[in-house]
């Protein structure tokens, strides 16, 4: 618990990455109070259908009479969620070939590098769309598992190359030597030196969860009666709210989407001076 | 006329006031064609010495008091412009081995080419002719310019250092641990052409290192630097016979001497001091085996005897009353 | 040399596994969406043997073995032989493909070569420039942010704003009406206009991660030890900002750089189906939509086959700008 309050510290300390905690708080807070905050049910479509922003709708309705601020303030929850928990599983999965790769030299490294290399080859954008398209069960799921699978191996290759270089280190050796369990040297000697790299490897599979989220569900590959910022716009975009001149519709869940990611980047700063002390600044 | 004249030079780390003094009033001067050397152990201010006296400090680095006059010039105050024809063509440097000195992307020749085109037009045959001569007087054979960086040996890059630093015959070059990550060997050859070189051109020299002994075989003055501050300064021979500062005899004992039999190495005992929280006595005290009472409480000052020097209430009463330590 | 090779069979690897990958989705996903998509062929109308054999080929609808198929398979990507597409009924994918790849190529390599370009300078000015407002500070942050956008989303307000509300781009398509692709004035005129708000978005989605690598590794290239002796030595400011920090802060950038042109065609789906550009990206779209799935696999294969060879041009690239690589193999 200690090591983890203490891998906080610096997100607060640097005055950048304050900021990006203090607007990923902001939005973490939303998505717990979303019901007390909501003007009403984000499933309520009793209202006129593509009305612009009114004082009873500060950023319209829907096509189906949905009202946007309700929905853009619930869709804070599934975006969060969904990003959170991709990023997650891309960084333990990055984590776990890393840790292998770099522990295991010899057949073990040389397979996973292998697979490593070929999907840091691989274009992100186009394998999620393809994989999303043959899968026959669409949404919310699928779109966490299809960014894992795709995003993984920028992580893995870093910590990889981190693990390789720590294994050399005289306190690792020296652990070996005194009969330690590889279990044991990778969590009790490995694994907290490289707390800034997955730090930030976890930050950036955020981002790039948070985004790809969006463009898969803009793209309707995601579940559309599941409310969150990727499937407003994809309901925005479908529906015409531009032709209608709904500009509230189409820029808040982006907007949304972009300061999160901006929060993310920020608060990665933070990592940046941790890990790369020439960056820091007096 | 004094080339280099050093006075009450500080250099902190970090944002003025709260930051750590890394060197603590410094002065010293130094004469056309002298050859000062200044050791010290790792942290003892002297690398940043030299960097603040050849104005090349880098942030969190900032010189907070003191002067430095070259040729009579404030070298720190200096425009820019000046600052800029100055800078090697009077005063050059040589970095530690073993660092990035050599951009990794340019040839030796390019380097040559810029350090001299920067400061004069030059037809290119008459560099090329230059380069050869720079190089020959190092020692490296002349082909190796079209070779880049990482195609060298450690030893031959220092070599190209000096030689880079001799371009444009500057008054003052600064030798900050030339040879320290190179092997013995090629350390005692560098130094002797070094020390050849140095009589050839009459340049005066700064070298500083943590090797007591290099630094004996080739300065004509040594300044042995403690926690920041000089603590004795002294004619090589002379300190290397009759050494005033209990620290700099502590030294004299880590290696062995030449002149005698005795193989006797010792270690000092002890860590260098805290610069962040310095006592207010002697910052050598915990760590002498000679200290008084009030070495404790007192902080010694630098007594200037004349050309040389110490800051040690022991050596200053053992100095008055004749008794020298012998 | 044995870097290179070893490069090569890396990204030849890669391709192997791909086109395997490939092979095998169709055949391993459950529910046979190939035989779904076969019945739906014959509603579409007469279909010559071969075409139809070549997408049973690809789907995986075969009596024959699996290492039979896989070889056919092979022979038929090196080919170009994709079958027919189901969306454009009765054209091959190998046409459709010929036809959409130019207007991608062009309009997204394009913006890339500038967004490089112009981030690269601009990250080369705030790491000079640390600190100052207007040329480190206030940049850095707007990039920061534009970074983050979505830009299908900055794609949408551009169209909204710039094109709807007051009308100075077209809103969607690559040329006016039916124009014929040829090399008049006219065509290239209109293609260009209906150009600019795609790459307008493009730029300034892409310009910022150029910019930040670039600040980053050039403020990492001014701490070493060759820029302080390069400034002790008296070189003109804008040797050292150039030659001795810039010159070694882009080598890294510029591998990234070549592996960005690999994703040319398959970056720009988003984009280019928010303005119903016709390139290749949507045509990955309507292909996704319509789960046609021969035009799937061929598209696939070619943004992997441009990954591939972009991979390889940057490994060649970097022989040649950075010396230590260039000698390492001799």
């Amino acid at each position: 618990m200690n090591a983890f309050r203490a891998s906080l510290i610096p997100f607060w300390r640097n005055r950048v990455a304050r900021l990006g905690t203090i607007i990923l708080c902001l939005f973490i807070l939303m998505a717990i109070v979303a019901p007390w905050i909501s003007p009403y049910s984000p499933q309520d479509s009793n209202f006129s259908e593509m009305l612009s922003p009114t004082l009873a709708h500060p950023l319209g309705t829907t096509q189906d009479g949905h009202d946007v601020l309700s929905q853009l303030i619930y869709g804070t929850r599934v975006s969060l969620l969904v990003g959170f928990v991709a990023g997650l599983g891309t960084t333990l999965l990055s984590l776990l070939i890393g840790l292998l790769a770099g522990y295991m030299p010899g057949v073990v490294d040389e397979v996973l590098s292998y697979v490593t290399n070929v999907f840091l080859v691989l274009p992100a954008l186009p394998l999620m769309i393809v994989l999303a398209a043959y899968a026959p069960v669409k949404g919310e799921y699928l779109i966490v598992i299809v960014i894992i699978v795709t995003s993984w191996s920028w992580g893995a290759r870093v910590l990889r190359a981190q693990v390789t270089t720590l294994r050399t280190r005289d306190y690792v050796v020296a652990a070996r030597f005194s009969g330690d369990g590889v279990m044991r040297i990778m969590f009790k000697e490995i694994f907290p030196n490289m707390m800034s790299l997955v730090a930030a490897s976890f930050l950036g599979a955020a981002i790039s969860a948070i985004l790809g989220e969006a463009g898969l569900e803009f793209l309707g590959l995601g579940d559309p009666n599941i409310n969150s910022w990727g499937t407003m716009l994809y309901w925005a975009q479908n529906s015409g709210a531009m032709l209608q001149g709904q500009w509230a519709w189409l820029a808040a869940p982006g907007l949304c989407i972009a300061l999160l990611g901006t929060a993310l980047v920020l608060m990665n700063f933070a990592v940046d001076e941790l890990a790369n002390p020439r960056l820091r600044r007096n | 006329m004094t080339l280099l004249q050093v006075e009450q030079l500080t250099v902190a780390y970090g944002s003025a006031g709260k930051g750590v003094k890394a060197v603590r009033g410094v002065s010293f001067q130094l004469e056309p064609g002298e050859f000062l050397g200044i050791v010290g152990e790792s942290g003892s201010g002297k690398s940043t010495l030299g960097y603040a006296v050849s104005n090349l400090l880098r942030p969190p680095g900032q010189v907070v008091g003191g002067r430095v006059l070259f040729d009579g010039k404030d070298l720190l105050n200096l425009p820019k412009r000046a600052l800029k024809q100055l800078r090697w063509a009077e005063l050059s440097i040589v970095m530690q081995s073993g660092m990035n000195a050599l951009n990794p992307v340019l040839t030796i020749k390019r380097h040559f080419e810029d350090t001299i085109l920067s400061h004069a037009t030059m037809p290119s045959r008459d560099i090329e002719a230059r380069i050869r001569e720079l190089l020959g007087m190092v020692e490296i054979d002349p082909a190796f310019m079209h070779r880049f960086p990482h195609e060298l040996s450690g030893g031959m890059k220092q070599r190209v250092s000096i030689a880079l630093a001799l371009a444009l015959g500057p008054k003052l070059i600064i030798f900050d641990e030339p040879t320290t990550a190179l092997d013995v060997v090629v350390q005692r050859s560098i130094v002797q052409n070094l020390k050849a070189l140095q009589r050839q051109h009459g340049f005066a020299a700064l070298f500083i290192s943590h090797d007591l002994g290099t630094v004996l075989e080739i300065a004509n003055r040594v300044a042995v630097m403690y926690a920041g501050e000089f603590v004795e300064v002294q004619d090589a021979k002379k300190l290397l016979q009759q050494p005033m500062h209990p620290y700099t005899q502590a030294l004299l004992k880590c290696f062995p001497d030449p002149q005698t039999e005795r193989l006797e190495i010792t270690g000092i005992p002890g860590t260098p001091p805290d610069l962040k929280s310095p006592s207010p006595g002697c910052p050598f005290e915990p760590r002498c085996t000679q200290s008084m009472p009030n070495c404790r409480t007192v902080k010694p000052t630098f007594v200037d005897l004349g050309g040389t020097g110490v800051a040690c209430h022991v050596a200053v009463i053992g100095a008055a009353g004749g008794t020298a330590h012998e | 040399m044995r870097h290179f090779l070893r490069r090569l069979i890396i990204l030849l690897l890669t391709l192997w596994t791909t086109v395997t990958i490939n092979f095998l989705i169709p055949r391993l996903m459950p529910g046979n969406p190939a035989e779904a998509m076969l019945a739906k062929f014959h509603g579409k109308g007469p279909m010559s043997p071969q075409a139809l054999h070549s997408i049973e080929v690809m789907l995986g609808i075969s009596s024959e073995g699996l290492l039979k198929q896989y070889s056919q398979y092979w022979v038929n990507v090196f080919h170009f032989n994709f079958g027919v597409s189901y969306t454009y009924f009765p054209y091959s994918v190998r046409h459709m493909i010929a036809q959409t790849l130019p207007w991608t190529l062009v309009l997204v390599g394009v913006t890339t070569v500038i967004s490089f370009v112009v981030g690269t300078l601009l990250g080369i000015l705030s790491a000079w420039r640390q600190g100052k407002i207007f040329s480190d500070m206030a940049i850095t942050s707007l990039f920061t942010f534009t970074s983050s956008f979505p830009y299908f989303w900055f794609a949408l307000l551009c169209a909204f704003f710039l094109s709807y509300v007051l009308n100075w781009f077209p809103l969607s398509g690559g040329n006016a009406g039916n124009m014929t692709p040829s090399l008049n004035f006219n065509f290239l005129a209109s293609a260009a206009y209906h150009s600019i708000l795609p790459a307008l978005t493009i730029l300034v989605s892409s310009i910022g991660g150029w910019q930040l690598g670039m600040r980053n590794n050039m403020l990492t290239a001014l701490s070493e030890d060759y820029v302080t002796l390069a400034k002790a030595r008296g070189l003109s400011e804008m040797r050292i900002a150039l030659t001795y920090a810039a010159r070694n802060a882009i080598l890294p950038n510029m591998t990234g750089f070549a592996m960005s042109l690999g994703f040319i065609v398959g970056g720009s789906v988003l984009t280019e189906l928010v303005f119903g550009y016709p390139g290749m990206g949507n045509l990955l779209y309507v292909a996704v939509q319509n789960e046609d799935f021969p035009l799937m696999q061929g598209i696939f294969l070619i943004i992997v086959i441009c990954v591939v060879v972009a991979n390889l041009a940057a490994d060649i690239v970097n022989v040649f700008i950075d010396p230590r690589v260039r000698r390492a193999g001799e």
